[in-house]
């Protein structure tokens, strides 16, 4: 080391270097060895230490253990300081010996004090130098004595040199307020360099009481108040503290090292003397507070010294501070000594005072400070050290927890889970990761991401917790499963599983032990799902990429669905089986096969909730659900087509489709079970075109998609072989669909291929089995006839030609329909038929039966429709319908004219009701329709009955009777026609009598012309009485007989027919005209004279005249009828009589002349 | 004093010729002057018809004109019926018909006339209707109609039809003789049958007074000698005093049946009207006794 004195920049070098020379004196001196040595640490200094401390005896031999490694602790030494490098100057050199001798010779003759004194000092300077150079040689040559005693001789040489220029030295001093010079200035400085190398020289001289003494009072003359504090006093009181260290004066000591730290706190802008020294000072003080049991202090001082030492260095960044371990900091080797003795003392000390938590409290109360890591560090090092694994993870942990986002905080977890493994406590190892998860993952803490300094370091041991976490859950909760599916779980248990789960760290062994239900296995099943579940999602969320990650999600799904999470479960199963385009086991097909079974879970979960809960929220769910799962189907198939599962799928599908109402996609599925059909030999072409779901759909660019799409559905994925059972329900699916969709022509198609089917199965059963296809062929011949008679009712329907709208139209007739009308009634008709005659055993049989007569009716086919009626009614004889038939049939037998057969229904109505009005009708209806089929003698028999048992209405009552008395007629049986003539005038005599009101011009007529054949047979019996003689009695017989007739023909004139009142009032006049006549043709009687004879002739004209007058007024009351409209024969016939009677009034033609040319 | 001229003979078929109306101003009115010193009575039934002969002849006046060809072959027509060869008479109108394409009404009067005679009555009143839709005056048809009609018993139809012959053709004595007898007979209404009575009457007088030559056209009048009505019942006729002027005798002979016939009808009237006139009185009686 060289000095060059009067070199400003060797002077800083020297600046610099001094806490080196310090350091180098104390190792080389004898100081150094009691400055640093065992002084502080003599047995009664540690036992008190101890005793205050209240250490037993087993912690005070662990303290002991720590402190004997005093000689390993830090110390000056360790600060390893090297020597400056040699420099060349360009001065002339002159050695130091020589400029002593120089020196030497030049002092004596110097005059001038002042400049004495200079050369007196700077001679002393030189011998130090000198001292100095012997100094670093003896160190060099490993202190041989020759060397140390010439190293002592200049250290008394200079020493010497100097007391002798201190002795001669003033100091110079302000008087009254004037300040001293600046040569006195410089010379004061003089004297205090001169006075601290005196104080070195002493020092290096192994005279440190001498030197503390020289120091001591360098401190008294140059006191700071005057001089203020200069790199001098700040060294000096560091060499103080030292001197009272070592000799274990430990309050002295720290009084000198405070006053460094103390000028250091309190000066922002230390020079580089005091920086040196703050350091070291602040760490002395440490321990001497520590010695003096001082703990807070000591930390305080330590937490001092080591923040100057970390932050002062402007070559470490802050980062790298808390992130890297302090060995691996830019530190010498002495600092790093003095740091990590700092440190582990702070760590020892709070190691008694409650371990973490008091480390925590300490920073609390002194604030935050970078390092406090390190602290932590340390003690959980210390408690490794000691096999205290527990003690060491909780301070690890403690810290990590506190300070996640610290760089070093994953590190600690990391340690804090080794110290459990290094102490073999396993589940303290999985709480471990547990907490490190639960901390950095993604979902917690780490926030910003995998991509950031933090994540980065957390990622590989996350990625390993979360995997190892995740499995050994799912592991966990399967057996737990298994477990509460055993009879006897705890004997299990016994047997294997509870050391199983000891092993594995799992505390969860202790709880089965307590209770061994399944609903408890089931419970805890169940939280170990979860937690697998999550611990799987995390690790999928935080490494979405990761190789694993396809794995780990196919395990989640089956987590997800152990717990009924369905939709959470089908997500999972279908990323893997679609996305995840992994090739590992389990392969796609299983997760997506996986995934429809959620589905089906998933349902039924649902449904579960339906029945509590009918909102519409839940049926749309619900709907959404049964959306997915339908296109979750369709993607299996789609893509695994070839899975031996998918045949099944598709019939789910379909079938889920097909119920409800999704039809067109219900066929693409049958079609995809049926595209190669062994069960029906069906051609694809075929199918496409006969029987194609597309049918229904009119858009054409739609179906031609869709067509495309069944082809490259059937063309590819179809496995080998559907087995019979799924192709039959594809044929029953898209002959439902078809017929749902009312596409009944291609419903009957398909209807006929599974009844054709099943007849061959039928054929070729054996016993057992011919009862369930007889039924299903029974229930496909019931299905076919519907869709046969659909075709019917849809065609009729659609042209409002079904019978109900007949009714509302009133149509009865083909002459009310167009000829399309008839043609599209036929075309229903001819189905209606091809139902009963192809599928007469099915239900719609009946329908289609009485339909098909119904249209017969309408068409006009009054045979079929009768025969059709007929066979209806012979089948279906109970059947409601059939009691309507008779009527049907009889408008058929109308229409045919077939009388005697509606005859025979009318009887049969009669018969069944005679008390009704319609029994009533139809007796007379069947009477007059015998009499329509010339069936007369029956015809007569049904009117008699009919007029005896039923008089009322009167009205029918009359007609009976009158058809009696005409029937009579004919038949010559005169007095049988008058007993019914005779009826007729006594119900209208008695209506006249009693209810006049319900006179009717038919019964009036009915009378009449009853009451007129009376009269005519009155009138006969008087005609054909002659007058003859003796001609008073035969007049008294004829005027009986005129009486008689007059009576009767006045009964008809009072009965009041205009038919028979002119006939009745012209045969009465001529009744009159008759008898006058007669009277006057009357036999002469013999014998008279011709004068007897002309007075007998007077008296005959006397007689007749009345008569004559009476018809002539008869005759002319018929005629005055003509004022009155009336004009019939009879009145005619009265004309004509009157013209002969009074032709003179009544022989009055009108006069029309012939026509001649002259008229035109 | 007028001169008056003695008509002798009679003439049938009992339709007035009527006498061709001058064309009068209101200073010069041909007049009527019946000249019959035996029966003075006469002159008010004559006088009657004179102005019913001279009131216009609706018919005649819108009827067609006969071409020559048509007339001949009505003329055969008229000859068949004559011989009784009725399908023959048929045929020729039939076939006059096809040929021509608007024919006189009369015809199809005509053609009634002959299918009646071959029994087919619907046939014959189709073409009296047909003539009357032809010509509405045709009281040929309307007669003819008329006693269809009432023979139907329709007596309001029949006294239309005949009201409708009469107004078309008020010379016609039957028009008025055939209302009467509806009147009288079928719709008991003997005032009015009395006074269509007394018109046809007058008609057949006044056919016998032109027969006899008993009727004198005066050219000269003062003043209208006969008062116009619709009505005969009221009629008021006056006699003219012609005085002056020209006057002439018209003259129309009536072959012997006809004249038998109008006398014959003259006679019937006579009584019915006697008879007709009596029983209004016996119902004025009863009337008052009731």
């Amino acid at each position: 080391m060289i000095f060059c004195l009067g070199d400003n920049n060797a002077l800083r070098i020297k600046q610099v270097n001094s806490i080196s020379i310090v350091f180098k004196a104390l190792i080389l001196g004898s100081a150094f060895v009691t400055l640093f040595g065992c002084a502080g640490l003599t047995d009664s200094t540690e036992s008190s230490s101890s005793q205050r401390l209240g250490l037993n005896s087993q912690e005070l031999a662990k303290r002991e253990k720590l402190l004997e490694g005093q000689t390993r602790r830090p110390s000056l030494k360790s600060l390893d300081l090297q020597p400056v490098v040699k420099q060349a100057l360009d001065v002339p050199y002159l050695s130091l010996e020589e400029k002593k001798v120089q020196y030497e010779e030049l002092l004596p003759l110097i005059k001038d004090p002042v400049q004495k004194q200079q050369v007196a000092f700077r001679l002393a300077d030189i011998k130090m130098l000198l001292a100095e150079q012997q100094l670093q040689q003896t160190d060099v040559s490993a202190q041989q004595t020759q060397s140390l005693e010439l190293e002592k001789a200049k250290l008394n040489d200079a020493i010497k040199e100097y007391e002798q220029a201190i002795a001669n030295f003033k100091i110079y001093r302000a008087v009254d307020g004037v300040p001293i010079s600046a040569e006195q200035a410089a010379l004061n400085r003089k004297n205090m360099d001169a006075m601290y190398q005196l104080v070195r020289a002493l020092d290096l001289n192994a005279q440190p009481e001498r030197s503390v003494e020289i120091a001591q009072q360098f401190l008294t003359v140059f006191d700071v108040k005057t001089f203020g504090t200069t790199a001098y006093h700040i060294e000096l009181y560091f060499r103080m503290g030292e001197f009272y260290f070592n000799r274990q004066r430990y309050s002295d000591a720290a009084l000198y090292y405070d006053k460094v730290v103390t000028y250091a706190t309190s000066n922002q802008q230390l020079g580089v003397e005091a920086a040196n020294f703050y350091v070291i000072s602040a760490y002395m003080l440490g321990w001497s507070e520590f010695k003096l049991d001082k703990y807070q202090d000591a930390m305080e001082s330590f937490t001092t010294m080591l923040d100057t030492s970390l932050s002062s260095s402007s070559s470490i960044a802050q980062l790298d501070l808390l992130s890297t371990p302090v060995e691996q900091l830019p530190f010498s080797k002495g600092e790093l000594r003095l740091i990590k003795d700092a440190v582990r003392v702070m760590a020892l000390t709070f190691s008694y005072q409650g371990s973490a938590k008091a480390i925590a409290e300490f920073f609390e109360s002194v604030g935050g400070h970078d390092f406090d890591h390190l602290i932590y560090s340390e003690l959980a090092q210390q408690y490794l050290d000691e096999s205290r694994f527990q003690d060491s993870a909780r301070v690890l942990s403690f810290y990590a927890q506190n300070q996640p986002a610290h760089p070093r905080a994953v590190e600690f977890f990391i340690r804090h889970i080794d110290a459990y493994v290094l102490g073999q406590f396993p589940d303290k190892i999985l709480q471990g990761k547990e907490l490190f998860v639960t901390t950095y993952s993604l979902s917690a803490n780490l926030r910003g991401g995998i991509d950031t300094p933090l994540g980065r370091q957390a990622a590989p041991y996350l990625e390993q917790f979360l995997k190892e976490l995740a499995q050994t859950e799912h592991s966990l909760a399967q057996r737990m499963q298994r477990l509460a599916g055993e009879a006897d779980p705890s004997r299990l248990l016994e047997s294997g599983y509870k050391q199983s789960f000891s092993q594995e760290g799992l505390s969860i062994g202790s709880d089965i032990l307590k209770d061994t239900s399944a609903e408890q296995l089931n419970k805890l099943s169940l939280q170990a799902y979860t937690r697998a579940v999550d611990y799987y999602a995390t690790f999928i969320i935080t490494f979405p990429f990761h190789e694993s990650t396809p794995k780990l999600r196919f395990y989640m799904a089956e987590g997800l669905f152990a717990l009924g999470r369905f939709q959470e479960a089908i997500e999972a199963f279908e990323t893997y089986a679609f996305y995840d385009q992994t090739t590992d086991e389990p392969e796609p097909k299983e997760a997506a096969y996986a995934a429809l079974l959620a589905y089906d879970n998933l349902l039924g979960q649902e449904q579960e909730v339906k029945k509590d809960n009918e909102q519409a929220n839940h049926l749309a769910r619900l709907d959404i659900i049964k959306h997915s799962y339908r296109k979750s189907q369709a993607r299996f198939i789609n893509r695994f087509g070839e899975d031996d599962r998918s045949p099944l799928v598709a019939l789910n599908l379909m079938q889920d489709l097909f119920s409800n109402k999704h039809y067109l996609a219900a066929q693409e599925w049958a079609f995809w079970l049926l595209t190669n059909s062994q069960t029906f030999q069906v051609d694809p072409n075929s199918v496409l075109t006969a029987f194609s779901p597309l049918e229904g759909i009119q858009n054409e660019t739609l179906r031609n998609k869709l067509r495309d799409q069944n082809a490259s559905i059937t063309t590819e994925l179809l496995p080998k072989i559907i087995d019979i059972g799924k192709q039959e329900s594809a044929m029953l699916v898209l002959a439902h669909s078809q017929f749902a969709q009312t596409n009944f022509a291609v419903a009957e198609l398909a209807y006929r291929q599974l009844s054709k089917y099943y007849q061959n199965r039928l054929e070729n059963s054996n016993s057992a089995e011919k009862a369930q296809y007889a039924d299903k062929l029974f229930e496909i011949d019931d299905l076919l006839a519907a869709s046969i008679y659909k075709q019917a009712e849809h065609l009729l329907v659609s042209n409002t030609l079904d019978t109900d709208s007949l009714v509302k139209q009133q149509i009865t007739s083909t002459e009310q329909l167009s000829a399309r009308q008839v043609e599209i009634v036929e075309t229903g008709l001819a189905l209606l038929l091809k139902v009963v005659t192809e599928t007469p055993n099915s239900e719609f049989r009946l329908a289609a039966q009485f339909d098909a007569a119904v249209y017969y009716t309408l068409l006009g086919q009054w045979q079929n429709s009768i025969d059709t009626f007929i066979a209806f009614k012979q089948r279906y004889p109970t059947h409601e319908l059939s009691n309507g038939i008779d009527n049907r049939l009889f408008v058929a037998y109308e229409k045919l004219e077939n009388w005697p057969q509606a005859a025979a229904i009318l009887l049969k109505n009669y018969e069944n009701t005679p008390t009704t009005e319609q029994g009533r009708l139809a007796l007379f209806q069947a009477a007059q329709y015998f009499e329509k089929a010339d069936q007369l003698e029956q015809a007569k028999i049904h009117f008699r009955k009919y007029a005896h048992e039923y008089p009322q209405p009167f009205s029918d009552a009359n007609e009976a009777r009158f058809w009696l008395s005409e029937h009579y007629q004919k038949n010559n049986e005169d007095r049988k026609r008058r007993f019914w003539l005779n009826k007729m005038i006594q119900t209208q005599l008695e209506l006249m009598r009693e209810r006049p009101d319900s006179i009717t011009a038919r019964s009036t007529y009915l009378a009449s012309m009853s009451s007129m054949v009376f009269a005519q047979d009155a009138d006969a019996a008087f005609t054909k009485i002659k007058l003859v003689e003796p001609v008073e009695q035969s007049l008294e017989r004829k005027q009986k007989a005129l009486t008689l007739a007059i009576e009767k023909y006045e009964q008809v004139i009072q009965l009041g027919s205009q038919d028979y009142v002119t006939d009745a009032n012209h045969k009465l006049a001529k009744l009159y005209q008759v008898l006058a006549s007669d009277l006057m043709d009357s036999q002469r009687p013999a014998g008279l004279t011709p004068l007897e004879m002309a007075q007998y002739e007077i008296l005959l004209e006397e007689q007749a005249y009345p008569f004559e007058e009476t018809a002539i007024i008869l005759y002319e009351k018929n005629a005055l009828r003509t004022s009155d409209g009336i004009y019939d024969e009879w009145v005619k016939a009265s004309f004509e009589a009157l013209k002969t009677i009074m032709p003179a009034r009544y022989d009055k033609p009108e006069q029309l002349p012939e026509i001649t040319i002259d008229d035109f | 004093m007028v001169c008056l001229i003695s008509v002798s003979g009679c003439v049938s078929p009992p339709v007035l010729k009527t006498v061709p109306k001058s064309t009068s101003s209101s200073q010069t009115q041909e007049t009527l002057v019946v000249v019959d010193g035996k029966n003075e009575d006469n002159k008010d039934i004559l006088l009657l018809a004179e102005r019913l002969v001279n009131k216009e002849d609706k018919f005649q006046a819108t009827k067609l004109p006969l071409a020559a060809n048509i007339e001949r072959k009505i003329k055969d027509a008229l000859d068949n019926i004559k011989n009784q060869e009725y399908i023959a008479a048929q045929n020729k109108l039939e076939l006059l018909f096809r040929q021509e394409a608007k024919l006189p009404s009369q015809i199809y009067v005509l053609a009634g006339d002959i299918a009646l005679l071959n029994g087919q009555t619907q046939q014959a009143l189709q073409y009296y209707q047909q003539a009357l839709n032809n010509n509405k005056k045709n009281a040929t048809a309307a007669n003819r109609l008329g006693k269809h009609m009432r023979e139907q018993g329709n007596f309001s139809r029949a006294h239309a039809l005949y009201t409708q012959a009469i107004q078309s053709q008020p010379s016609r004595p039957e028009s008025y003789r055939n209302r009467a007898v509806l009147n009288d007979l079928y719709l008991n209404n003997k005032e009015e049958a009395l006074q269509d009575y007394k018109v046809y009457q007058a008609l057949l007088t006044y056919q016998l007074a032109v027969h006899d030559g008993k009727v004198l056209i005066s050219t000269k009048a003062t003043a209208p000698l006969i008062t116009d009505q619709h009505s005969p019942v009221n009629q008021q006729i006056s006699l003219a005093t012609a005085t002056e002027t020209q006057s002439k005798v018209v003259q129309k002979a009536l072959t012997d049946d006809e004249l038998t016939e109008l006398k014959k009808d003259l006679a019937l009237v006579k009584r019915w009207i006697i008879d007709v006139d009596r029983q209004i009185q016996t119902l004025a009686s009863q009337r008052a006794d009731n």
